[in-house]
């Protein structure tokens, strides 16, 4: 009994193969393509989305295609949601209609938007890949998902794992002194072997 | 067709009115020779309800007409009815491969300067970053089941 191999060497099977974790696969599946609601034109892709700017209801994008024409004049808002902003309005290449904007200068609560491209969903629809179906932008939902409480949660799972292994670690530790003790003095061997089997249990919990 | 940009999927598009009409994801087979791909049922097309006989090859099947829902162009063909060779094309859509395509990915327009630093994060890099998350939380779980066992197995030990 006492040099059986653990039960956990027995098994070769691990439910997480490291080998995958390299390979970043993008599902497909859920991509779409942003088309003008217009003319059709290819104006960008899921693949390039950032999230969604709900106050001025766009999709915040950070690659669009060539057909997408930034007109050259600044423009300045003083009120709405873009108070205070310069900006530089996107134009479909094709048909000349307003696809949004882009933000050159902002306040502070802004200022993580500048450079990207803000796509007005209502001027868009939304070719979804594999449902093979059309749209309106309005109705696809681009936000993002918090994931701060994901990565905190992790932590503590692994700060609770290190636990563990520290304890184990000072159990082994005392079993192999204990072990030296036994060998130097026999008698006593019962009574300490109910002290490590204690503190066994106390870990486990 | 679909291998032009590494494994990103193409979109089909309305040669004329450049109204999405299929994708790759639902494949279905090409034929080299007459230059068509053979896509899945979609949305937007207008299927013909006239069958004529297709003359192409030596032995004619039944076609249909394929028309965009947008502008009415003709897209392709569909076969209705088909000798044996010809089994692999029936009831898919046959497009001519000139029809316009759109690489997912393939938008370039980018505004000049954005370092990676202030490099935003996708929806796409989100979704690969929670899915690493998930491996971990398995992995996680596994070593915890794994740690569990060890200890099992010095409280036996101490016990015998």
């Amino acid at each position: 009994m006492s040099h059986r191999k653990p039960s956990f060497l027995l098994t070769d099977s691990y439910d997480c193969d490291s080998t995958q974790s390299s390979v970043h696969t993008v599902d497909y599946e859920r991509c779409c393509v942003l088309h003008c609601a217009k003319c059709s034109t290819v104006i960008a892709d899921s693949l390039s989305a950032c999230g969604e700017a709900k106050s001025i209801k766009s999709i915040i994008c950070l690659k669009v295609t060539q057909d997408v024409k930034v007109r050259g004049k600044f423009e300045v808002c003083l009120e709405g949601p873009l108070a205070f902003c310069t900006y530089r309005v996107l134009e479909c290449g094709i048909c000349h209609r307003s696809m949004g904007v882009i933000l050159h200068s902002t306040p502070t609560h802004w200022s993580s938007l500048r450079n990207l491209f803000l796509l007005r969903k209502e001027v868009l629809n939304c070719y979804m890949l594999s449902k093979c179906t059309v749209v309106k932008a309005t109705k696809v939902s681009f936000e993002t998902r918090p994931i701060r409480k994901n990565i905190i949660e992790l932590q503590q799972d692994l700060q609770a794992q290190l636990k563990q292994v520290e304890m184990l670690k000072e159990v082994l530790e005392e079993k192999s002194s204990l072990r030296v003790d036994q060998r130097r003095v026999r008698p006593n061997a019962s009574a300490s072997t109910s002290r490590s089997t204690a503190l066994l249990t106390s870990g486990s919990k | 067709e679909e291998d032009g940009d590494g494994d990103a999927p193409a979109v089909f598009l309305c040669g004329k009115c450049r109204r999405p009409v299929g994708d790759s994801l639902s494949w279905a087979g090409s034929d080299e020779q007459l230059n068509q791909i053979m896509l899945k049922v979609h949305d937007n097309i207008v299927i013909g309800n006239e069958p004529y006989v297709s003359s192409t090859r030596k032995e004619p099947g039944l076609v249909v007409n394929l028309a965009c829902r947008g502008c009415g162009s003709t897209l392709g063909i569909m076969y209705t009815s088909t000798p044996k060779e010809l089994d692999f094309k029936r009831s898919y859509f046959c497009f001519g491969v000139e029809n316009i395509e759109y690489v997912l990915g393939s938008a370039d327009q980018q505004v000049a300067v954005v370092d990676s630093k202030d490099m935003p994060v996708t929806l796409e890099l989100q979704e690969i970053v929670e899915q690493q998350m998930i491996k971990i939380k398995a992995l996680a779980v596994t070593i915890g089941h794994r740690l569990m066992e060890i200890e099992l197995d010095l409280q036996t030990k101490s016990e015998s």
